[in-house]
């Protein structure tokens, strides 16, 4: 999984992500079981194109089988670049038709079997199990964000996909001064809120809980942390960093797997420069690991 | 902070009862799925980790009960 976020400020756009990527690892013997692998060393942040003024997160499906997501965005890079493109807006809906195209190309059986599933009016247990699988392995996201030249005025636009889509959907801007998490973003969100969603649910559908909704708000609401409107650069970079490391933390310490971790990346694009990286992995931070060298 | 006496045993009993309870159904078959298999069953992953289709939303104009009204932070 993945712990990814996006801030925007009015100075700037910052992303931050986990670096962990899970790959199940077949045995090479026919009925032998193979092992999930969690490898900490995955990038989840791009520049798009180079000395360049857009960057994309990315969460949810590892790559697609045969163009990985920096490829992809290297060739969406050559496209706009020699389009001009004008407005943000533009970018972003047009990384999600370039995307779109490739995922249900390359995903076209996937994406047969996951429509067929979610069409159906009743499903067994296992169609059910099935669904939930190509949910959860085939879906994700993207944040593109940054600034047009002819504007600078920054921006950021969530973007998703799941295997029983027909068509893109459209893309979602972010609002200056919040973050917003993908992947696995319950911690934080409980750690703000004082609850997640699914809490919530399984307190209101406990049977147990005799009050409205609205009450039970009131329960939990005074124990929210109130957040800051349009942080400094410097501040919203500290604070997805710190949200992304304490994610991380937390699943290390946790009862299960680290399906978050490695290095923390963060990455800025102010209004007044292109891309920079604020915590970038070396090409060598594999073999560095635990920092021998 | 220091906790008076009446919250130390409230906190106490809390805890108490917490290591009494068995742990639930669902996280029970869990354990034992990735015992068996070395992977989560996705619907665990979202139960405890969050839906990977769903963004959650954090900001001064956001609130726990527009989360249900609106659906705004939760994505």
């Amino acid at each position: 999984m993945t712990i990814a976020a996006c801030y925007l400020s009015s100075e700037g756009v910052v992303f931050g992500a986990d670096s962990t990527t899970t790959m199940f690892v077949s045995a090479p013997v026919r009925g032998a079981k193979g092992m999930e692998h969690h490898y900490n060393y995955a990038q989840k942040i791009f520049e798009i194109g180079d000395h360049s003024t857009l960057a994309i997160a990315v969460w949810g499906l590892g790559n697609l089988p045969q163009t990985s997501y920096r490829t992809l965005i290297a060739q969406f890079a050559d496209s706009i670049s020699a389009q001009g493109v004008q407005r943000m807006a533009d970018v972003a809906n047009q990384w999600n038709q370039f995307f779109w195209s490739v995922y249900s190309t390359e995903q076209q059986q996937v994406l047969h079997r996951a429509r067929v599933l979610h069409g159906q009016a009743a499903r067994s247990r296992e169609e059910q199990e099935e669904l939930d699988f190509l949910l959860q392995a085939f879906s994700g996201g993207f944040c593109l964000g940054g600034y047009v030249m002819n504007d600078r005025t920054p921006s950021a636009f969530e973007i998703k996909y799941d295997p029983t889509m027909t068509a893109p959907a459209p893309v979602d801007p972010l609002s200056t001064g919040s973050t917003r998490f993908w992947g696995c973003p319950n911690l934080i969100h409980r750690l703000i809120y004082g609850i997640d969603f699914q809490v919530l649910g399984a307190v209101l559908e406990s049977g147990k809980w005799s009050g409205s909704n609205e009450e039970l708000f009131a329960l939990v609401g005074p124990h929210c942390l109130g957040q800051p409107h349009d942080l400094p650069i410097r501040e919203a970079i500290d604070w997805l960093h710190a949200s992304i490391y304490t994610t991380n933390k937390t699943m290390k310490f946790s009862h299960m797997a680290p399906v978050c971790g490695g290095p923390v990346e963060v990455a800025v694009i102010t209004t007044d420069r292109p891309f920079r990286w604020v915590r970038h992995k070396r090409f060598d931070a594999a073999i560095e690991e635990g920092g021998l060298v | 902070m220091t906790l008076d006496t009446s919250q130390r045993d409230l906190q106490q009993q809390i805890e108490a009862k917490l290591q009494q309870m068995p742990p639930a159904d669902w996280v029970r078959d869990m354990l034992d799925h990735y015992r068996r298999t070395g992977s989560y069953r996705p619907e665990d992953l979202r139960r405890l980790l969050g839906d990977p289709n769903k963004a959650v939303e954090v900001g001064p104009n956001v609130s726990l009960s527009s989360f249900f009204t609106t659906g705004r932070s939760d994505r």
